[in-house]
């Protein structure tokens, strides 16, 4: 009886092993910085923009610094005042939440470390996802100024690519989708083969 | 091993299409409704090995398992490879369905082969003679499908004389993979569920 139950565990966890957590209408969160702009757009598995979701932005302590809807291309942006590891919550309601942490890293050096600002700087909310303008005069260019630009275009240049490698992720992800919902054709199939030949046998 | 769509002429694929349907009928009526469960969990365990890829020099090849579907369902590894073979057709494009027959045939044939060959050694109560049937059945059925594989493919055209010759050379260390899986999971199924491999005779 212990090893009929070992097995069947053993069985089991192999199945279970490989598989993701599988949403009907997954919302997807994208997050990428543009200088010290922090955009964000959330879309649906099918690729349709997640529009009027909530998007609420967290400082490493939990203190909630922003919180803000997307515009109808499922896109939102802002900045924060320091640098630090910051948590992405969306909530594109009937339960499709999603999260995102958006490392230090990412934001430029120039930002102050969270805690040395004390937080009175309240977040600017830019809706939309237009690049501003700087109005700098183009032959007179300090050093930080021009880092900010080559930092935009590169970000600018490289964001098909981070699109890429998320779908390419997804890709993945629907490998196993396909490989559970194989696994249960299969067992289906058999299962209904079994109860018609069932049937048909005691009709007779 | 997959063939895919066009490269087979029509009178292969016919061949391969009725000695397909008779296997799969045979092994249809040989299949026991007890066994049904065990022949499903066996069809999606041939449906997974085929994502399990091995890089062998430039290219890849996949595990089989047709060995353990032979030793383990006899005649009704055709059903089962069939089932199988349509959803890996059906959901990650592998082989196509004009060759369904002919891939089903091929990789059938070496199980049904193996079931008789090598069945009486993993049934018998020593403890080497399954480990040796087990390995055995594993090779054996790889290099004959690989074998099938080749004779379908210069069968339908003399051109083909390269690729199933590379088919075949490929598919040998497959087949040293495939012969200790299989006798890995031979012994592992001896010493937990040992009724596996309990011979039940055709009732009707």
């Amino acid at each position: 009886m212990i090893k009929k139950i070992v097995f069947a565990s053993l069985l089991l966890l192999l199945l279970l092993l490989p598989c993701p957590l599988i949403f009907a209408h997954k919302v997807n969160l994208y997050v990428y910085t543009e200088g010290e702009r922090i955009c964000v757009r959330a879309y649906f598995r099918s690729g349709v923009p997640a529009k009027d979701s909530i998007v609420e932005a967290f400082a490493p302590d939990g203190k909630k610094i922003v919180s803000l809807r997307t515009n109808e291309e499922g896109e939102c942006s802002f900045t924060v005042p320091f640098r630090a590891d910051i948590l992405i919550k969306l909530s594109a309601g009937e339960g499709h939440i999603s999260e995102y942490v958006l490392k230090k890293e990412e934001l430029p050096p120039s930002l102050p470390p969270y805690g040395e600002t004390a937080m009175p700087t309240e977040p600017t909310v830019v809706k939309g996802n237009q690049l501003k303008e700087s109005p700098k005069e183009t032959n007179s260019l300090g050093l930080q100024e021009f880092e900010q630009i080559v930092e935009r275009v590169v970000e600018r240049k490289t964001e098909p690519l981070k699109k890429m490698l998320l779908e390419i992720k997804e890709k993945e992800s629907a490998l196993f989708e396909k490989i559970i919902a194989g696994i249960g054709l299969i067992v289906g199939l058999f299962g209904i083969y079994l109860f018609v030949k069932v049937k048909l046998n005691k009709e007779k | 091993m997959h063939i895919s769509e066009g490269v087979l002429n029509w009178q292969i694929l016919s061949v391969g299409g009725c000695l397909s349907t008779a296997g799969v009928a045979l092994g249809l009526k040989k299949l026991k409704n007890e066994e049904i469960p065990k022949t499903a969990v066996l069809t999606s365990a041939f449906f997974v090995a085929s994502l399990i890829h091995i890089p062998i020099g430039m290219t890849s090849a996949h595990l089989v398992l047709n060995g353990l579907l032979g030793i383990l369902l006899g005649w009704a590894a055709f059903p089962a490879i069939l089932i199988a073979l349509i959803l890996q057709a059906l959901l990650f494009q592998f082989g196509g369905f004009t060759s369904l027959g002919v891939n089903t045939f091929n990789m059938a044939l070496p199980s049904v082969l193996c079931f008789y060959l090598f069945g009486w050694l993993v049934r018998s109560e020593s403890k080497v003679l399954p480990l040796v049937g087990g390995t055995l059945s594993g090779a054996l059925s790889v290099l004959l499908s690989a074998l099938l594989v080749a004779l379908s493919l210069y069968l339908s055209s003399s051109e083909m004389k390269t690729p199933a010759f590379a088919v075949v050379l490929t598919h040998i260390p497959v087949a040293a993979v495939e012969a200790v899986i299989t006798a890995l999971i031979v012994s592992f199924l001896k010493s937990v569920k040992p009724q596996t491999f309990m011979r039940r005779e055709v009732n009707d």
